[in-house]
Order: C-alpha cells, then structure tokens, then sequence
C-alpha cells in the first residue's frame, strides 16, 4: 500500500469499536461464568441484540424462563457470516453454555445449533477454550 | 443548507419529529456521546481527516468521539447489520467522489437521561430531524482548489420523505501547517446526562414519555 501517512489518530480510530453505551467494562470468562456449571437450554429466541463487547441471544424456555446468552463481538459474528437474518426472533435453538457465577438467568456459549444439526459459532474465544477443554476432560 | 429550504417529511414521520423536539437534549444520542452517523459528521463542529490511499479504500476519521468510517471502493450491496455510523460505498464520478451510505441504524439505545428506545434512530442535528436505517445518503465531495471541496448529502428514504432531499455546502481545509486531529473526549462533558441517574444524591432525571413505537 502507498498510503503516505498514517497518523497515530487515524490509526486509533481505526482501531476504535464503537462502545459509547457500553455499561459493563470487559471482564474475563472466568470472574463472570462457571467453567463448572454447564447447562443446555433449548427453546426459542425471542431477541438478538449485537451490541460489544459481547452480542446477547434472549431465548426463552419451556419453563418461561428468558435466559440471556453470551455471543462474541459483533465484529467477530460478522467474520463468521453472521447478518441482520441470522437469528430471527421465534427460532428453536440448542445452546451448551456455562452459567454465570452469580446465579442469573445468564449464560455464555461457544456455538448455537439448530433442531436439524446445523451449527453456528458465536465467535466467543474464551468460551470456546473452555468448552474445549471440557470436551477433552470428557474424553471426547 | 437544505436545498429548498424545507425536509420534504412524511405526515406520519412528522409525528416522530414533534416528539424529538419536545425532548430534544433527552432524547438526542449525540449528547450523550453516540456516533453521528452520516452526514451529520461531517458538519459537526469538528474536523475530521481524509485518509487516501493508492488504489485502496479511503478512510475519513472525526475529531468527535473517535467516529470514523471506512468507504469501501466497490459496489453496493446490502450491508450485514445496521450500525451507527452505517455501511459505505463510493466510486469516482470523473473528479467527484460518490459515496452511498446505508444501514444506519441505533437499534436498541438507551437515550440520553435513561429512555430506552427500542427503534433508535440517527438524528441529523439537535432540532430532532432525522433518518431511519431504510436510509441511504448519498455524498458527492468535489475539489474546488486544494483548499475547499464542495460537498452535497442527498438523503432519499421512501419510509420518512415525500422524495429525496439535498444539503450542500462548502468544506474547509484546515490550513496550519501542523494541523491534526485531537482527542475530543465528549464524556466528561456528557457526564450529567449519560450517568446521572446512577448518582446516590442527585435528583432523578425528569420523567418524560417514552418515544413512540
């Protein structure tokens, strides 16, 4: 590239995610969630909000209950294929996802499947470390 | 500014827009120090630097709260996701560039003095004019010399506007020798607003009705 000067702004605000809003500072996997407390929720998405540092799915169960689960970044969602289409409200989805340390209805996942096998990643690397991890601890 | 003096509005935008102006410091992202989107960055009252490259895309940063866009040099095409500051394309028209911005939309935002507003909007200037992520803008930047570009906004968004509508007006470069951006850090300044329910001992924001839809 013959790009003749790049000022340190120019290379900031490249660099810069637009997370005016954001209320919650990022902490790591481990202050927020339990690698020791896995849960698999099924039912059916009800919001998808793409917002950083981390995209939310809300998915409501059978039991009524809205469940808030912990995507990657919308960046992250877009290299993976994600768009505006990807998640609609009313989709069955299944979600293996570790809970939150504090006992709300909040969990993070690695990846969401569908009812016909079909698999999508969230884009979350930290969390796909972990359900990696438990995967080998399982033997798999 | 506005081509024809008057924003060709719809009968049922208009009503979206009296409850702008009612509330207009509340309900206004860009004080609580959201993205401007466009065109309303580039007549902020900060500059902003174009970044060119060779055959590349071109890159236009603002002083105002690190906004920045990147304007891809290829075709349009319908953007993954709406995003504040939208999705853009340009392409040389002779000596103008032309750039096609579309998708800009908040989405979900908390307002400033604590609204929620599920169907965000970007607003256009603090009198509550405004587009939706139906939007697209069309710019058109044409050098005048080196030291001026003549630059036009076309907003054409069949769900707010009878037809579309132009604004216009000349950019200046800034001169100094050793002119280049600083850090507007908009925060602090928005502190009271963005914040200020969270205080223990300040009086509440007052209540005003949440927006329509």
């Amino acid at each position: 590239m013959h790009i003749k000067k790049w000022t340190a702004a120019a290379i900031g605000a490249v660099l810069a995610v637009s997370a005016a809003g954001a209320a919650v500072a990022h902490h790591s996997f481990a202050t927020e969630f339990d690698r020791n407390k896995p849960i698999r929720l099924e039912g059916k998405v009800v919001k998808f909000e793409w917002v950083n540092p981390h995209s939310w799915i809300h998915l409501r169960t059978a039991d009524g209950t809205t469940w808030r689960v912990e995507g990657g970044a919308p960046s992250a969602l877009l290299r993976r294929g994600w768009n505006r289409n990807s998640l609609p409200a009313g989709t069955d989805i299944i979600v293996d996802a570790f809970r939150a340390r504090d006992g709300d209805t909040r969990a993070s996942a690695a990846e969401i499947r569908f009812p016909n096998g079909r698999e999508l990643s969230l884009g979350n690397p930290t969390t796909e470390a972990v359900a990696a991890a438990a995967r080998r601890g399982a033997g798999q | 500014m506005v081509e024809g003096g008057e924003i060709p509005y719809k009968p049922e935008a208009r009503e979206r827009l009296a409850q702008n102006r009612q509330h207009l410091i509340n309900y206004d992202p860009e004080a609580a120090c959201y993205l401007p989107g466009i065109p309303r960055a580039t007549y902020l009252p900060y500059p902003f630097q174009i970044v060119q490259g060779g055959n590349d895309d071109m890159l236009m940063v603002y002083e105002y709260a690190n906004a920045n866009r990147v304007i891809e040099m290829r075709a349009v095409e319908p953007p993954p996701i709406d995003t504040w500051m939208g999705t853009s394309y340009g392409h040389w028209d002779g000596d103008t560039l032309v750039v096609e911005t579309l998708s800009q939309g908040p989405g979900e935002v908390k307002l400033p003095a604590g609204v929620m507003d599920s169907n965000g909007v970007t607003w256009l200037d603090r009198s509550g004019n405004y587009l939706s992520n139906t939007a697209v803008v069309t710019e058109r930047f044409t050098k005048m010399g080196d030291n001026h570009i003549q630059y036009s906004a076309t907003i054409d968004d069949p769900s707010l506007y009878t037809r579309p509508w132009t604004i216009s007006m000349p950019l200046y470069r800034r001169m100094e020798p050793n002119a280049q951006l600083l850090e507007f850090r908009c925060v602090p300044f928005s502190e009271q607003l963005l914040y200020g329910d969270l205080l223990e001992e300040s009086p509440t924001p007052a209540e005003g009705s949440a927006p329509s839809q």
